[in-house]
């Protein structure tokens, strides 16, 4: 489009001058018309006096007018395409100086006055010999150029009404300059009137020369047919003074501007924005006046030539070589003018119609013999000049049709333009056999597909196909309107890439047209055969890089489908980009584009696509010597996926392996194919036999190459096969035993690759190795089985298959990475070979087995084998608290092999602060759990017998316990201990009850008291003595027999520096050493022990007395036991003695041996162990079994540390056991006189409780006895 | 299933009404991941890796169009594009597998029923193809029943002769 006229490609709109605005530096577009003599306008001098005077709120002038001009000019694009409604009534804006002359125009005379011989004609005239379409040129540029930028339909002057109070100083040189003005100009319209209301001489002055000036102007520009308009820009100060209305009137009658928006008054407060859209639309009409103007005259003008007497009106040219403009090129530059006018009017349709039309008559000056016309010469000035112009119609065309949204139209407009020309340049010797008529193609494709661009970015938007119907031309089933909807695809606007795809299609058929001639240039010297362009053509066209261009071209279509998100048509325009760079040579970036759309093709499956990329970017690579994609093309080209002929495919193999054999290539080349990633010509698939396994089992795998019917085409033959296990221990590494390849081959083999020996090879390290047939074959299965002994448990998995070929310079692996998702869902096979009986023969035959399950099992799970061990427990429950309790273990090899077991036992079910134990030995003090214990050697299938003890310690809760046994093969002993992989593991548990073994009763009574004087270190101490009896009833309470060593009252030494404790006499005193008794279940045993007390100071004394701890040691008496258990120790604390707090206490002294009838006197012993005498009240309830002589109640006082004695005497009345008399003795207290009765105790006895009192035996008399005896 | 055989017994347009200016060049049928499983070829003029590309570029359109409008069953989505002197019409069936018809551009209005019968033509076909149970619906491969082949040859064929006729 760049390559057109912009004068004929750019939109028109109406004209405006705007004058009295413009400082030189402020815009761009302004015409610098300035001459650098003119004088010192007002203008500059007010501005200058403005900003001394600018206030904060009123622009300065200069803002003002930057202001004015940004607002006139921020709308009047002046561009391809404008918005098309012509609601905007928008002008094209442009800024001139004061001083703007108008260039010279042909005198305005009417044209029936004139002689036909001396018109003057306009300089861009055919009928000027200056002008350049001068004598049979249409329509120059510049005659465009003139109506868009230099004659404006609209002239705007700006113009300040002096204030005194802005100009005092320059007065006087104004003065001189008016009076200069009034000199030169003569005008009689001039005269002045005398203003009204003027107070003012030098403001009367200033107005008139102002309306003056404009008046001048207005005079000029009406000659012209141009629009005048005024804005008068008031300062602040105007505003404040009431004749300022009064001058402008006057200003306004003057200056003869009293039409209708001729006269603005722009206040310094006004909205600018607002004013100068509407200043634009007042002035709008007048704009559109001046261009119909401009159309009536020149449709007069062509109604003229239309009518056939002024046909030979037309002048004669002198030059007789130059035959001038025909009638057809007058009608066609008539019409290019009234569509000129009528666009500048925005009148689309009117335009779109002459246009049309003056199309239609610029075609038939090309027709050769035409009646009328001889025709334009092909490639002459004026046929070039004439293509343009049809060219640049035909866009307008397009794109007014666009404007009033009838896309079709144009479309119509486009397909007849190339119809048209494309006849025309057929028959004229430009056709489509010349590199000339392709780029004329591609470059109209271009410029419709900018044009498109341009609108679709002014938001203009293509229609959805969808929503487009056009009528059918046959109508015979009217009927049913919906079968007659269609779609005329030709006539459908699409978006401009497909526009640049086409032209760079266009472009590039011209550069095979191009190079085409070339060939044919130097081929034949006679010009004679060939119609060959001018030389310069031809010189000029070997400097386009086409291909460059079509690049070019490609790229703005992949950018104009990118933002449709068309992705995959951008696919395909990248490969044409590519396949344009491949013709240019420019392989490395062909190959980049290749490789970048190739993925997606791969994905999707579209494999013809792929080929055709695959078999471009091999002929890059080989240009350009990029080895190492060389062969991964070959290898995805192998493929049976593309459809090719068997010819083809060996032609290919064998370019594959003259290129692996290739001695050209010096240095030596890796490459790693990802047989993944590409399309593979061998499925390649693995399998385990079983999906788990033990260590140190064989297990078996099987990895199956299959090949299609079709490829390779010839045995290829590979040097190496590897497996690579996520274990490297286990990689293998088959390399081809160079074995003939046979024509004939088993289309199924299996590859026993059982016996691979374990060897170093150079670049692999150890690998188990083979060398095996490695040749492939189209239509073949091959089978390698291998055996693998894991070492170790864990997941073991086959990673990668690589199948490699080494030659001088290469080394290619083909990788199978079989470990990652595939899609195959396939059935397990396992191939074997099975030994069928037919015909009396063993017959060995291949054959696939099913396997469970499906797809392919490239991992495997390895476990450690299941323990071959048997644990026997056996024990004696429930368990003894205390005691070594034994549990015996048996455990069995069932293994064929000797075994070295380690033992392990723990508690399971821990408590906090236990202090249970497990131990081997009983010597020895063990902790809670034993751990590595080496239990030795078993042999094969013997056992092994160990007993552990269990100590069971506090409480009786339920004991879990935790055996394991890990085991190796004394053959293989790990170097890890156990817990580790390596071992093998046996677990058991068992559950232990524990219950107390016995159960103790204790009972402490007292056994009186007394104090003792003692003298230490001269000194009187008075100490106190009491005595008690411990007596512990221990009953065996477990289900078995207890044999009892000791049992022993330890005593606590004592907390208190002021008691002193001993053991006076002990039940088991009389027992030497040992009890060593046996305990049966329910055997009681009274333990019986009498303590001393020594209290040093009684009084000190306030807490209680500990005595010690019981301790027996005891074991199970187990019968027939080999096992020596030794005594287990239980201590039991005896209960502290509660030390009484009171001061005083009763002891009741019994005497022996009673006997009926004989005085029975008891004594109550009262001490008092205070320092003040104590009121001791004593009651005496008397029973039947006794006579009681005495006060029943009395009382007294027990003197300080003292005692009294208190006797009461009976008689006994009945022998036998009886309850003695209860004497309650009670404490006084002086105080408040309460009562506090006071515990007797009585030595020998046990303690009495509560009612119940002390019993003794009364023995009958003696006679009486007697008289029984003697009977 | 039932829509389906509605669809069928539906009275169709009989040979002789199918507009003349029809020429089918390639007709195509590309699965629901976009594979493609049918292209045939029917003119010698272009190349049959042309009518890859442009299969492969309709599914952009045909993506595009099913997103902007209404879920349907069976969709007919008229006009995709036309490139340089061809025309590419799209269709999508309820199990999302496209056809693409091409045709030769000549200055004439594709009747859209006339392009609805073609494409209901092929749909025929390819439901008699999915009907054989030993036909893998998810397969990537592309058809080889002959007498599918044949079915579409005949629609290809039956168009494009008749366009030699003018």
């Amino acid at each position: 489009m760049d390559s057109y006229p912009q004068e004929f490609i750019y939109h028109h709109v109406p004209l405006m001058f705007v004058m009295g605005l413009s400082t030189i530096k402020d815009l761009t577009e302004q015409v610098t018309l300035t001459s650098p003599t003119s004088p010192v306008s007002p203008k500059s001098v007010h501005s200058r006096q403005s900003s001394f005077s600018s206030s904060t709120s009123v622009l300065t002038k200069q803002q003002l007018s930057k202001t004015l001009l940004t607002l006139l000019t921020a709308k009047s694009q002046n561009g391809i395409w404008e918005s098309g409604k012509i609601t905007n009534q928008i002008f094209h804006v442009m800024t001139v100086d004061k001083s703007h002359q108008f260039p010279p125009r042909k005198p305005m005379v009417r044209p029936q006055q004139i002689p036909p011989i001396s018109i003057p004609h306009s300089s861009l005239s055919p009928l000027n010999p200056n002008s350049p379409v001068y004598p049979d040129g249409l329509i120059p540029p510049a005659w465009v150029h003139k109506h868009r930028e230099i004659l404006p339909s609209v002239f705007v002057g700006f113009y300040d009404l002096w204030h005194k109070s802005l100009d005092i100083k320059l007065d006087i040189k104004l003065d001189v300059k008016l009076d200069n003005l009034l000199n030169e100009k003569d005008d009689p319209s001039l005269v002045l009137q005398e203003p009204l209301g003027t107070s003012e001489p030098i403001e009367k002055e200033k107005d008139l020369n102002l309306a003056m000036e404009i008046n001048e102007k207005r005079k000029s520009l009406y000659e012209r047919g141009i629009k005048f308009a005024v804005v008068i820009l008031l300062r602040p100060q105007h505003l404040e003074e009431q004749i300022t209305d009064d001058r402008l009137a006057h200003i306004r009658k003057t200056s003869g501007l009293e039409g209708k928006n001729c006269f603005f008054v722009l206040s310094p407060h006004a909205d600018l924005p607002d004013f100068a859209s509407n200043l634009q639309k007042a002035l709008y009409e007048h704009g559109l006046n001046y261009y119909r103007e401009h159309g009536k005259r020149v449709r007069r003008k062509r109604s003229r030539l239309h009518s056939p007497g002024v046909n030979y009106i037309r002048p004669s040219i002198d030059h007789s070589e130059n035959v001038p403009l025909s009638v057809q090129g007058w009608l066609a530059r008539y019409d290019y003018k009234l569509a000129t006018f009528a666009e500048f009017r925005q009148e689309i349709d009117s335009a779109i119609n002459h246009y049309e039309s003056c199309y239609n008559l610029l075609i038939e000056l090309f027709v050769p013999k035409s009646p009328i016309t001889p025709g334009l010469q092909t490639r002459s000035k004026r046929w070039i000049e004439t293509r343009v112009l049809a060219d640049c119609i035909n866009l307008k065309i397009c794109k007014l049709n666009l404007y009033i949204d009838s896309p079709s139209a144009a479309m119509m407009q486009l397909n007849k333009h190339f119809n048209t020309f494309n006849k025309l340049c057929n028959t004229e010797g430009v056709g489509e056999s010349t590199f000339e008529y392709w780029a004329w193609l591609s470059r109209q494709y271009r410029a419709f597909g900018e044009t498109l661009e341009v609108a679709t970015r002014s938001g203009y938007n293509i229609p959805d196909p969808l929503t487009i119907t056009h009528s059918t031309s046959s109508d015979y089933r009217s009927s049913s309107s919906f079968s007659n909807t269609g779609v005329n695809p030709s006539l459908v606007l699409q978006h401009p890439g497909f526009y640049y795809h086409l032209a760079a299609k266009y472009n590039s058929i011209r550069g095979d047209k191009f190079l085409e001639l070339e060939k044919n240039l130097k081929n034949f010297d006679s010009e004679e055969v060939f119609d060959y362009p001018p030389s310069a053509i031809i010189e000029a066209e070997r400097h386009v890089d086409h291909s460059t261009l079509t690049i070019e071209l490609l790229t703005k279509s992949y950018e104009q489908f990118k933002k449709q998100k068309t992705g995959r048509m951008t696919f395909y325009l990248a490969s044409e980009i590519a396949g344009t760079y491949f013709m240019a040579r420019k392989y490395d970036m062909a190959l980049k584009f290749f490789e970048r759309i190739a993925k997606t093709y791969r994905k999707e499956n579209w494999h013809t696509i792929l080929e055709s990329i695959l078999r471009w970017s091999l002929k890059c690579a080989k240009e350009s010597a990029i080895h190492n994609n060389i062969m991964e093309y070959y290898v995805e080209l192998l493929c049976d996926r593309f459809q090719m002929s068997e010819e083809m495919r060996v032609n290919l193999q064998n370019e594959f392996i003259n290129m692996m054999n290739n001695n050209e290539i010096t240095s030596s080349l890796h490459v790693v194919i990802d047989m993944n990633d590409i399309n593979s010509f061998l499925n390649c698939y693995v399998h385990y036999k079983e999906p788990e396994t033990f260590v140190g089992t064989s297990t078996d795998f099987q990895v199956t190459f299959s090949s299609p019917p079709t490829t390779p085409p010839f045995p290829l033959k590979f040097s190496f096969l590897r497996f690579s296990f996520n274990d490297e221990y286990f990689n293998h590494y088959l390399t081809d035993n160079e074995q003939e390849i046979l024509s004939a081959h088993d289309k199924l083999q299996l590859i026993d690759c059982k016996d691979c020996k374990r060897e170093e090879r150079e670049g692999e390290g150890y690998v188990w190795v083979k060398d095996v047939d490695l040749t492939i074959s189209k239509n073949s299965t091959k089978v390698f089985e291998g055996s693998i002994i894991p070492q170790e448990s864990g997941e073991l998995q086959l990673q990668i298959v690589t199948l490699g070929i080494i030659t001088a310079n290469w080394k290619i692996e083909l990788r199978f990475d079989v470990n990652s998702q595939r899609e195959e869902n396939l059935k397990r096979k396992w191939l074997t070979l099975t030994n069928n009986e037919e015909q009396d023969q063993q017959v060995s035959k291949l054959k696939f087995i099913s396997l469970k399950g499906r797809r392919e099992i490239t991992s495997i799970n390895v476990t450690q084998k299941q323990a071959k061990l048997d644990i026997k427990v056996k024990h004696q429950a429930p368990a003894l608290l205390d005691e070594y309790y034994p549990i015996e273990l048996t455990i069995v090899n069932l293994e064929s092999d000797d075994i070295k077991a380690m033992f392990h036992a723990e508690f399971t079910s821990e408590m906090h602060d236990s202090e249970d134990r497990i131990v081997l030995d009983p010597s020895h003090n063990g902790t809670n759990h034993l751990k590595n214990i080496n239990f030795g050697i078993i042999p094969a299938n013997g056992s092994l017998v160990k007993t552990i003890f269990v100590i069971g310690k506090k409480n009786t809760n339920i004991r879990d316990l935790n055996f394991r046994i890990w085991y190796a093969f004394v053959s293989s002993i790990p170097q890890s201990l156990p817990p580790s992989q390596d071992w093998i593991e046996k677990r058991m548990e068992i559950r232990l009850s524990f219950i107390t073994p016995f159960s103790i009763k204790f009972n402490i009574s007292p056994q009186g008291e007394r104090f003792v004087q003692t003298k230490k270190l001269q000194k009187l101490h008075h100490e106190k003595v009491e005595k008690y009896l411990l007596e512990a009833k221990i009953s065996n309470i477990c289900p078995w027999d207890i044999n009892v060593s000791t049992i022993d009252l330890v005593l606590f030494d004592q907390a208190n520096a002021q008691t002193k404790m001993e053991i006076i006499a002990s039940s088991t005193d009389t027992i030497n050493e040992s009890l060593e008794q046996v305990w049966k279940p329910g055997h009681i045993y009274n333990f019986i022990c009498l303590l001393k007390l020594v209290i040093m100071d009684d009084k000190l004394l306030d807490q209680d007395i500990d005595i010690g701890l019981l301790d027996i040691q005891w074991k199970r008496n187990y019968q027939s036991e080999n096992i020596v258990i030794p005594f287990s120790e239980t201590t039991m604390m005896v209960p502290q003695i509660q030390h009484p707090k009171s001061d005083i206490s009763a002891t009741i002294v019994i005497p022996s041996n009673p006997i009926v009838g004989k005085l029975l006197t008891f004594i109550y012993k009262i001490m008092n162990g205070s320092s003040s005498a104590i009121k001791i009240n004593v009651t005496v309830e008397v029973n039947e079994a006794f006579v009681f002589s005495g006060y029943k109640q009395t009382h007294f006082y027990v003197q300080p540390f003292s005692t009294y004695y208190f006797k009461v005497n009976c008689f006994p009345l009945t022998s036998g056991k009886v309850r003695l008399p209860k004497v309650k003795i009670t404490r006084i207290k002086e105080t408040d006189g309460t009562e506090q009765e006071i515990k007797v105790t009585a030595p020998g006895y046990k303690e009495s409780y509560d009612d119940d009192w002390y019993m003794i035996f009364i023995r009958p008399r003696k006679e009486l006895l007697n008289e029984l005896f003697s009977i | 299933m039932n829509s389906t055989l509605t669809f069928f017994s539906s009275p169709a347009a009989s040979e002789e009404e199918i507009m003349s200016n029809i020429k089918i060049q390639c007709i195509a049928i590309i699965g629901k991941m976009n594979n493609p499983l049918y292209i045939k070829n029917f003119t010698d003029t272009h190349p049959d890796l042309k009518y890859h590309y442009i299969a492969h570029t309709s599914i952009d359109v045909i993506e595009e169009r099913i997103s902007a409008g209404p879920e349907s069953a069976d969709t007919y989505l008229g006009l995709l594009y036309a490139m340089e002197d061809l025309a590419v019409y799209g269709y999508l069936t309820n199990t999302r597998v496209k056809f693409v018809v091409v045709l030769s551009v000549l200055d004439a209005v594709i009747k859209n029923a006339d392009m609805k019968n073609i494409f209901r033509k092929i749909h025929t076909a390819y439901i008699n193809q999915v009907c054989n149970p030993f036909y893998n619906l998810d397969g990537k491969k592309s058809i080889v029943s002959k007498k599918f082949i044949a079915a579409i040859d005949s629609i290809g064929k039956s168009n494009s002769e008749d366009i030699s006729k003018i």
